[in-house]
């Protein structure tokens, strides 16, 4: 049984920007969990694009001038994908928070280390079918 | 950002994905680790080539804690989002999105796993009997390397804490950096040599005494002076911390230890031993005060009577005390240890 150690925070802090999520699902990194019951039918990616777009994600109850108690808003999330589909799917609590985990760089490939990246409480997640949506 | 409302927030895909992994954490564990009490998390898990039937498992450790790491696959597409800058085609203020950056097919989750490192220090560190076992090695028939405590630790499946606990209830030593188990009846023959040669200096056993003096007399016996103290480090009282040259037995944990031992070493050599001879050469192992603490009721769960007034070790009856005792019926255990990797497997 080797051992590995797991480092309680990353060595290299993730410099973030502007965090576009509702506050809730903010976190120290900008980590966020989202879920979808399925999967995302991606196009060819070609590989000089870094990133494949896929759609939008709307909170459509949200507004940041909302006082904290208020969760309604958690009640109906958007992923509209592609031109044509929407998913509807809300904020949930996760049961257990859950730990980021990556392998750590090092200089020493021999000696694996993982480190946490991010604890993580909430998650958005999309367990409907998607429905068409007219453009 | 002035059109979020309306247009939401543009969602990516990242294309070149990164290896995360997903834990889950018990709200014990994420207490200690967002407090900030936690130094040290060791994910331990099995090499292919490991022996036997503990290959298939992980085990992530705290300081003294032990859990056991469960693979969940989800059927559902879980990614993990950080927010981008995305610059539209037609737009020069760049926006910002979400991009996922690693898609995770399996949760890792923690099932809290009180471990005995009993079992597995039985399995491991080489049996003591004698002088003689440490001339032995290494040999053809044993072309083991050498290993302290430490390195044992690191293919141990559990934390240091509980590991450093069965080393002390086992009172495994160590020379020349190899560790080594003593057996019962060489754990009775420590003892032997403490009590006669307390009884010859008069010392105190259960009072403040001098280890060096006994450790001379226990040396001149031919035992190694650390099995000596692994044996006093078994035994002292804990309200009085063992000192580099002087410490006090404790009687609750030296009478039932005594028993035990002297028992399991009849065990090994015969089958049964009268109840009356064993409660006798029992109470004459110990300090003459401590004699009236030598009741079966000491060690109960760990010995049967098959009849015939004879007593023989058995301890599958005490289960529930049964990892907490010194020195074990070694076959007994191993497989129960096969026992619970197979159930942990399932």
């Amino acid at each position: 049984m080797p051992s590995i150690p797991l480092h309680l925070s990353p060595k290299d802090p993730i410099s973030t920007i502007a965090n576009p999520l509702p506050r809730v699902l903010q976190t120290p990194t900008g980590l966020a969990i989202l879920e979808i019951q399925g999967t995302i039918n991606l196009p060819q990616a070609s590989p000089s694009e870094s990133t494949i777009p896929i759609g939008r994600l709307v909170f459509p109850d949200y507004s940041a001038d909302n006082p904290s108690s208020n969760t309604a808003w958690m009640k109906r999330v958007h992923l509209y994908v592609g031109q044509h589909q929407r998913l509807t799917g809300e904020v949930k609590k996760l049961p257990k928070a859950v730990a980021v985990i990556k392998r750590r760089e090092t200089n020493d490939a021999a000696n694996e280390e993982l480190e946490i990246m991010e604890i993580i409480y909430w998650k958005v997640v999309f367990s409907s079918r998607p429905e068409p949506v007219g453009t | 950002m002035s059109t979020q409302e309306d247009s939401g927030v543009p969602f990516e895909m990242c294309n070149g994905q990164q290896h995360l992994r997903l834990l889950e954490l018990p709200s014990a564990l994420l207490e200690q680790i967002t407090s900030k009490r936690l130094s040290n998390l060791t994910l331990k898990s099995a090499t292919p080539n490991s022996s036997s039937q503990t290959s298939a498992n992980a085990v992530l450790c705290t300081d003294n804690q032990t859990y056991r790491v469960r693979q969940v696959q989800s059927s559902n597409s879980i990614y993990v989002l950080q927010p981008s800058e995305t610059s539209p085609e037609d737009g020069f203020i760049p926006t910002i999105g979400l991009s996922a950056i690693a898609q995770c097919t399996a949760t890792l989750e923690l099932i809290p796993e009180p471990a005995s490192a009993t079992p597995f220090l039985k399995q491991t560190v080489p049996v003591y009997s004698g002088p003689e076992s440490g001339t032995q090695l290494p040999t053809a028939s044993a072309p083991l390397e050498k290993k302290n405590k430490h390195a044992i630790l690191e293919r141990a499946p559990c934390s240091l804490g509980e590991f450093n606990k069965a080393c002390e209830e086992l009172c495994v030593f160590e020379v020349d950096g190899q560790a080594w188990l003593p057996t019962a009846s060489m754990l009775a023959n420590v003892w032997k040599s403490i009590i006669s040669g307390a009884t010859m200096r008069s010392v105190n056993l259960g009072e403040g005494f001098s280890i060096a003096t006994l450790s001379r007399i226990v040396e001149e016996d031919g035992h190694p002076t650390a099995l000596f103290r692994a044996v006093m480090d078994r035994l002292s009282s804990n309200d009085i911390e063992l000192m580099d040259d002087y410490a006090a037995l404790s009687r609750e944990k030296a009478v039932p230890w005594v028993g035990l031992v002297l028992l399991q070493s009849h065990h090994m050599s015969t089958e049964a031993v009268l109840l009356s001879d064993f409660l006798q050469d029992w109470q004459n192992q110990l300090l003459e005060d401590w004699r009236n603490n030598a009741k079966l009721d000491a060690l109960k769960g760990k010995y049967s009577q098959p009849g015939n007034g004879r007593i023989v070790f058995d301890e599958s009856g005490g289960s529930a005390s049964a990892s907490s005792t010194p020195a074990k019926s070694g076959r007994n255990n191993t497989r129960k240890w096969h026992e619970k990797f197979k159930n942990a497997r399932r």
